[in-house]
């Protein structure tokens, strides 16, 4: 067989960010190949096996919206589908699954085979080859050379990695698979700032030895929320969580051999996600707790693993097995192997630009934890906005940019770009400043024009929402066109204010207990339209007054972001800045005055003499 | 969104220029001058008027149409007279416009820029200027924020923090176990909040009634010795700080030290003919300007028959005078007890030292005067004004359903005590949650 040698894209790594990066540069249509270590760890998910989540949930109804697939492999392999916050406001719910592990990779791998343009080759990359300030090709081990215009490095955890299993390290990516080494070197030569963190996982348990019977058990929502717009039913079966706690025991063992583990004996040294604490953490930093929840968490329908969720340790193992003996339902588990904590190099994110692109190699993209991030979902993200934009530039066209006032991936590239990471970045609600806007609800029409703009959508998924569209509008004129006063309204039981002026159905809705049932009820022409419609209108209704504040505070920060910074600009020449925050603009190098501003530390004063600084040489060089 | 602001220095002037710029410019000119047609790039002579129909000044204003004006938006200059008073009443004038609003420093200038109208401009001697103006707000933020003040805001920051990191806890970390009971939880610290902010905006205003002056109606029938009286104090006090006869055809205002106090006094022209108040459909608008003044002088000729409708006018913030008593009269001031009138001769300067005595003890009385005022600008009033609002509407949500609503109202909060102590950025938030919460299964 002749192997393919020449590609637009290789995405290096085919993990989450790595996946999706692949299939994105594939469905915008260039010759796509995605290079990793074996077949059989594709979409692998290393830690907990669950996808979504706060935050989370709404990159992943994001990615789907993009035509992405983890929202479409996700509903495949869910096992366990509940809403997160539901009984909060609809601005603030996250979707989330448990997945199975198993059937995850096996549609990922389906999904991923499914395009014609991308090749999987199984092969680990130990070289790049550089021509001054661009990468012409990769060597693996087998000796071959892969040649692309664009590269996208994706690998996780790998680079350097290194676990942690009390005073015990090994050399490894994952458990059990080897690191890749060579590649921060030769990155570090090209002066990439490079750092390093740290993560952990918990051990994994044998599900037959644990005793359900006392616990507390945990189901799926009756009514599943899917990720992807295109899943209208389940596909795997639901199962139910166990959930057990810590105790007083476990929490003096633990203290007993607190300088046993690697993260308090001094050999780790780099720091990891405080949200994401150890059992160790919790217990020196919240030492009044008296015990900490675990959720036990099936792996897959076809294998008896379980996820301790909670328990994450790099304590010896035989601690960690006395550990588990401990908790209740635990008693008589067998651990089938023990959790870790894992140390990796990850690059400085503040090196790259708005489409992930290395400022310093013209045609190499980074995403996902290499840049700094933890999370499937934030690595998928970013995965997407790298192949997107490394197949725009194959094809010479605009970069597409994500922006803070549009979704929570423009958030999170932004923060990364911008303000760099100082501890592993995740996703959370409160870093959106546009929360009540951006909803996991309304992800699609926030960004699938975005996708059917830049043509990389599937057909299906293009009419489908042309036609949702469509619908939606049609509903929002039903219910504009139909005026009625309060006084029909109360006579009908729905209590407004009786100040005389009559109001559309669709201002009826943003009252509490205004439903459109309710209103069908009285105005038995209104059409009914599909629940997800329904649902919108409502919503939207609800956060009518605050979405219009909001649309007013996205209109100046969209002027502060349409103000470009001349991209050749001398900072040392203009006068009056800080030498503090010369460096900092060096370093950062924003593209907008907005996103100068965000830099921390940079004050609005400083803005106005750039700005002052901008237009006077402009004006001179006109 | 239209801004406006002073252009001129602050500070009492002979001349000060009151700039506004955006889409209700014209509008504003419009409603102010009661001009229909507006030429621009005119210089117009007009009277300007409030919302109320009432006169605010007299003076010049030019109109200057997009793009030809400083910003490149629809831009009114309005020159009018120097004194504090008409400057601050005209600017709140213009607050009352919708979608209008104090601009920020520097706000004109970045107008400017996005219009790209900059070019018109030296720019080094822009990026003088606007340093200065930086260096001059640093060194005046500098002096307000002594080390009890820093204290104070930093105070109120924190708990903001503590507070809205609580909320954004129970929508982040719901899955892990962060109570619930947000609302009850933080409903009286709110509420404390909230009531220090009030607090530091009304000792603001006190403050401003110390560098500004306390202002003191003087209201008395035509001929009772307003002026005289007026006259005399000046004379008799060390310093006159200024004597601005008309910068309204209504007012005459007039500004002396007094025991130490900065005192106005204005005699309203209304007020100038006892007759016309009482039968003019202007009594409400009269009215209103006396309830705007911390004291009110009521003022008769002893010889004369009391006018019981301006009698009417006393209340716990009047003095009640009795001019020209070096003339004998066989009026008999009936209830001196509830009056206690003070006996005067302006013209023979008999009785003043014990209505000075009087009018200073009055404003003691009244006006608990707070030294320690934090409030350095306007604007800083009108911040701390938005994040009372917002926490109350917060505190109006009391169900887990609209906790991203309450959020959203104290975030708003917190941005707005932000433009007054500094911003709040996420970090601060997360680090704040993760301090308090065992968050992460």
């Amino acid at each position: 067989m002749n192997l393919e040698k020449n590609f637009d894209v290789i995405v290096i790594g085919a993990g989450h960010a790595g996946c999706e990066a692949a299939a994105a540069a594939a469905r915008s249509g260039v010759n796509t190949a995605l290079i990793t270590n074996s077949l059989s760890t594709i979409g692998e998910m290393s830690c907990n096996p669950a996808i979504g989540g706060l935050g989370k949930g709404h990159l992943v109804r994001e990615i789907d919206a993009l035509d992405g697939i983890m929202g479409i492999v996700a509903d495949q392999s869910g096992i366990q589908f509940r809403l997160l916050n539901s009984s909060r406001g609809h601005a603030v719910r996250g979707p989330r699954t448990q997945s199975d592990r198993e059937l995850y990779k096996k549609y990922m791998q389906e999904m991923l085979l499914s395009y014609c343009n991308l090749s999987l080759l199984y092969d680990p990359v130990t070289k790049f080859e550089f021509s001054k300030n661009k990468i012409i090709s990769i060597e693996t081990q087998s000796g071959n050379s892969f040649s692309a215009k664009k590269f996208i490095l994706t690998t996780g955890t790998f680079l350097n990695g290194l676990i942690h299993i009390g005073d015990e390290k090994i050399s490894a990516g994952r458990i059990d698979e080897k690191p890749t080494l060579g590649l921060s070197e030769q990155l570090k030569k090209l002066n990439f700032k490079i750092g390093r963190l740290k993560t952990g996982t918990p051990p994994r348990l044998d599900g037959t030895t644990i005793n359900y019977e006392e616990l507390e058990m945990q189901d799926a929502d009756e009514k599943p929320y899917f990720f992807s717009y295109l899943t209208k039913k389940i596909n795997a079966k639901q199962i139910s969580c166990g959930m057990t706690y810590t105790n007083d025991k476990v929490h003096r063992i633990i203290e007993k051999n607190l300088k046993r583990s690697a993260m308090y004996s001094g050999s780790i040294k780099s720091v990891g996600p405080r949200y994401c604490p150890s059992i160790e953490d919790k217990i020196v930093k919240f030492k009044d707790k008296q015990r900490h929840q675990i959720f036990l968490e099936p792996e897959s329908l076809t294998t008896n693993i379980v996820y301790p969720n909670g328990i994450s340790t790099s304590l010896p193992k035989q601690i960690q097995q006395e550990i588990l003996f401990k908790i209740n339902g635990l008693q008589n588990v067998r651990m089938i192997r023990p959790g870790y904590a894992i140390e990796y190099d990850y690059v400085f994110p503040t090196e790259l630009d708005f489409t992930l692109k290395t400022k310093k190699i013209e045609n190499l993209y980074l995403a996902g934890q290499i840049n700094g991030t933890t999370g499937y979902e934030e690595a998928a993200a970013q995965g997407i906005v790298a192949g997107l934009n490394a197949a725009q530039s194959v094809k010479n066209l605009e970069p597409i940019k994500f922006e803070r006032s549009q979704s929570y991936i423009g958030v999170m590239i932004d923060d990364l770009i911008t303000k760099g990471v100082s501890e592993p970045y995740r996703m959370f609600t409160s870093r959106a400043e546009y929360r009540l806007t951006l909803r996991a609800d309304n992800a699609d029409l926030r960004l699938t024009p975005l996708a059917i703009k830049y043509n990389f959508i599937s057909e299906i998924r293009k009419s489908k929402f042309i036609n949702k569209i469509n619908d939606l509008n049609d509903f929002k004129v039903i219910l504009s066109n139909k005026i009625v006063s309060p006084t029909v309204l109360k006579k009908n039981g729905i209590k407004i204010s009786q100040d005389g002026r009559k109001k559309s159905l669709l201002q009826i809705l943003k009252f509490k207990d205004v439903t459109l049932e309710k209103i069908r009820s009285i105005f038995s022409d209104i059409p009914k339209y599909e629940d997800e419609i329904e649902d919108l209108i409502k919503t939207e209704s609800h956060y009518s007054g605050y979405i219009e504040q909001q649309k007013r505070d996205i209109s100046i920060f969209e002027k502060d972001e349409n103000l470009i910074i001349p991209k050749n600009i001398d900072y040392d020449l203009v006068s009056g800045l800080s030498n503090e925050i010369k460096r900092k603009l060096k370093e950062i190098r924003p593209l907008t005055f907005g996103q100068a501003l965000r830099i921390d530390g940079v004050t609005p004063a400083a803005i106005n003499i750039l700005m002052i600084y901008c237009k006077n040489t402009l004006r001179k060089a006109s | 969104m239209s801004i406006f602001a002073l252009a001129t220095a602050p500070g009492t002037s002979g001349l000060a220029v009151i700039r506004v710029s955006g889409k209700e410019a014209f509008k504003v000119a419009q409603t102010l001058t009661k001009f229909k047609k507006i030429k621009p790039r005119v210089a117009n002579f007009s009277s300007f008027y409030d919302h109320k129909n009432k006169l605010i000044d007299k003076g010049i204003f030019i109109f200057f149409q997009k793009p030809n004006s400083y910003t490149g938006d629809d831009v009114v200059e309005f020159h009018i007279h120097g004194s504090n008073a008409v400057i601050k009443y005209f600017l709140k004038t213009l607050s009352n416009f919708k979608n209008c609003r104090l601009a920020k420093p520097g706000e004109f200038t970045k107008t400017a820029l996005l219009n790209k109208k900059i070019n018109l401009l030296q720019a080094e001697s822009l990026i003088d200027l606007i340093n200065s103006e930086t260096e001059l707000q640093r060194i005046q933020a500098l002096k307000v924020m002594n080390e009890d003040t820093t204290k104070v805001y930093n105070n109120l920051r924190d708990q903001m923090i503590k507070i809205l990191s609580d909320y954004e806890a129970v929508i982040d970390f719901s899955d892990d176990e962060v109570g619930d009971n947000v609302f009850s939880n933080n409903r009286d610290k709110l509420l404390k909040i909230n009531d220090k902010i009030k607090e530091i905006i009304l000792k603001g205003e006190n403050s401003e009634k110390i560098r500004e002056g306390f202002k003191i109606s003087i209201i008395g029938p035509t001929n009772s010795g307003k002026s005289s009286l007026i006259n005399c104090l000046s004379n008799r006090q060390v310093s006159i700080v200024s004597n601005v006869p008309g910068t309204t055809r209504d007012i005459i205002e007039t500004t002396i030290m007094l025991n130490g106090k900065l005192v106005r006094f204005f005699d309203t022209a209304g007020f100038r003919n006892s007759k016309n108040i009482v039968e003019k459909k202007g009594i409400s608008l009269t009215n209103k300007n006396l309830k705007d003044s911390d004291l009110k002088l009521i003022i008769f000729d002893h010889t004369k028959k009391i006018d019981k409708k301006i009698l009417k006018l006393f209340d716990l913030k009047s003095i009640l005078v009795l001019n020209k008593i070096d003339i004998k009269s066989s009026n008999k001031f009936l209830e001196d007890k509830i009056y206690k009138p003070i006996r005067i001769s302006a013209k023979k300067n008999i009785g003043i030292s014990n209505l000075v005595k009087t009018i200073s003890k009055k404003i003691d009385d009244h006006f608990t005067v707070n030294k320690d005022n934090i409030i350095s600008r306007q604007r800083h009033t009108k911040s701390l004004e938005n994040t009372v609002f917002f926490i109350e509407r917060c505190l109006n949500k009391k169900t887990i359903d609209q906790i991203d609503l309450a959020a959203e109202d104290l975030r708003l909060a917190v941005r707005n005590l932000g433009e007054v102590v500094g911003y709040v950025n996420v970090e601060e938030l997360l680090d704040r949650i993760f301090k308090d919460f065992c968050i992460g299964k």
